[in-house]
């Protein structure tokens, strides 16, 4: 397998600094998964994130923040339950999930338009979450595209990570086979092509709701627009 | 104190449940990812919180800390950066039922075959990264610690996002070639 398409250095290093959304970090681990020369930039920006750690000021802590870890090295962390196995969702998806994507609960395929099928795995969502302040976190969905069909040309509102899982696809900007990775900007309009033969399995992380063109496309908007 | 101490302190709690060492690299890191969890942009009561948790699990791990692989600031950084992804993933609402989640790596040493694994690297790396020129220093600083992080910094240094990207690209270059090098 040759890898052409990379993320950038930028979003490597944002992902290697825990600062991407579940969903784009799920979509950067699997191609790194795949591409050595993206592990090695994360190993080198993780180096630089433990040199930055040390070098951060620290925060005050609760006055009793070291008793108390003291007084918790005995126990024992909870267990997580184990993820299903993988032979059980290779024969319902029909192909081997990657590591990154274990720990999801995958559903099965759901139709979605002639030739395109898709599972969704995270919902879009602006809550704070853990934080101070809502941040935006992409959707995350599979998708599986039949030989030789195309999804309807679209505009994306924000960001979106691709990562071609089997077969490839191809848009103006390129031909994307089976671990690479395409880094979509705002207001790219693109309209994807599956290969004629093998078609395309692929996992999108995707900011904002993507917006069809033309008029049978934006029938589907309700559907497709996720 | 110096980065050597730090190792020889994560294996006294590898070979001897050391408390006392716990405490020292508890009462350095922990004040330290706290400010990095709230960089990142978390509520004062998670940060604190992930700050314990990273500690407990360098207590727990601690016996698979390798200091020939990975500095100990590296591997704490690690832990702490998979304990937010964790916690963030689960705060999610998920689409199906929800399964529990395996981390993304399994295990926490960096994943480091790619690169050389020389117990030097992160001191010349910690040279390299001040040798930088500032604006690229600064950049790798916010691509780091800033909430979304590449328009923050478009907005913040007034740079298009181009040359963002390229000057960040042109970081990684230089780090990666001091790294190489010598390799
Ligand atoms: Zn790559």
């Amino acid at each position: 397998m040759t890898i052409v398409h990379h993320p950038s250095e930028a979003t490597l290093i944002a992902h290697a600094a825990g600062n991407m959304d579940a969903a784009s970090a799920t979509v950067i681990a699997i191609h790194a998964d795949m591409c050595p020369r993206c592990r090695g930039d994360l190993v080198l920006a993780e180096v630089i994130g433990g040199q930055l750690l040390a070098g951060l000021a620290p925060a005050a802590l609760a006055p009793d923040a070291l008793s108390r870890a003291l007084g918790r090295l005995g126990a024992v962390p909870d267990d997580t339950t184990a993820a299903e196995p993988n032979s059980q969702v290779r024969s319902r998806l029909g192909f081997d999930l990657p590591a990154a994507l274990r720990g999801y609960g995958i559903g099965r395929w759901r139709w979605l338009a002639p030739g395109i099928r898709f599972v969704p795995v995270l919902r879009r969502s602006s809550r704070a979450g853990l934080d101070d302040r809502p941040r935006a976190q992409s959707a995350l969905h599979l998708f599986k595209i039949a030989p030789g069909t195309a999804m309807p040309g679209h505009r994306h509102g924000g960001s979106e990570f691709t990562c071609v899982l089997a077969g490839s696809y191809d848009d103006a900007t390129g031909r994307f086979a089976a671990g690479d990775f395409a880094e979509t900007a705002e207001d790219l309009e693109h309209r994807p092509v599956a290969d004629s033969r093998t078609g395309c399995i692929c996992v999108i992380a995707s900011e904002a709701k993507l917006r069809f063109r033309g008029p049978i496309a934006r029938l589907l908007q309700p559907v497709l627009g996720f | 104190m110096s980065v050597d101490s730090h190792s020889r302190l994560i294996r006294r709690i590898a070979e001897a449940a050391d408390r006392q060492a716990f405490a020292v690299l508890f009462t350095y890191f922990a004040p330290r990812v706290k400010t990095y969890m709230r960089r990142l942009g978390a509520a004062d009561r998670t940060a604190e919180d992930l700050a314990q948790e990273t500690m407990l699990a360098v207590w727990r791990k601690a016996a698979l800390f390798d200091p020939s692989r990975a500095a100990a600031s590296t591997w704490i950084f690690t832990i702490a950066r998979n304990l937010r992804f964790d916690a963030q993933r689960r705060s999610r609402p998920t689409e199906p039922l929800p399964g529990e989640y395996d981390q993304v790596t399994a295990d926490d040493r960096p994943a480091a075959d790619a690169l050389l694994a020389l117990a030097d690297r992160d001191e010349r790396l910690r040279l390299a990264l001040h040798r930088l020129p500032a604006t690229q220093a600064k950049l790798v600083q916010l691509a780091f610690f800033e909430d979304r992080p590449h328009r923050e910094i478009e907005r913040m240094l007034d740079m298009p996002l181009g040359t963002v990207k390229s000057r960040l690209r042109a970081a990684m270059h230089r780090l990666r070639a001091c790294l190489g090098d010598e390799a």
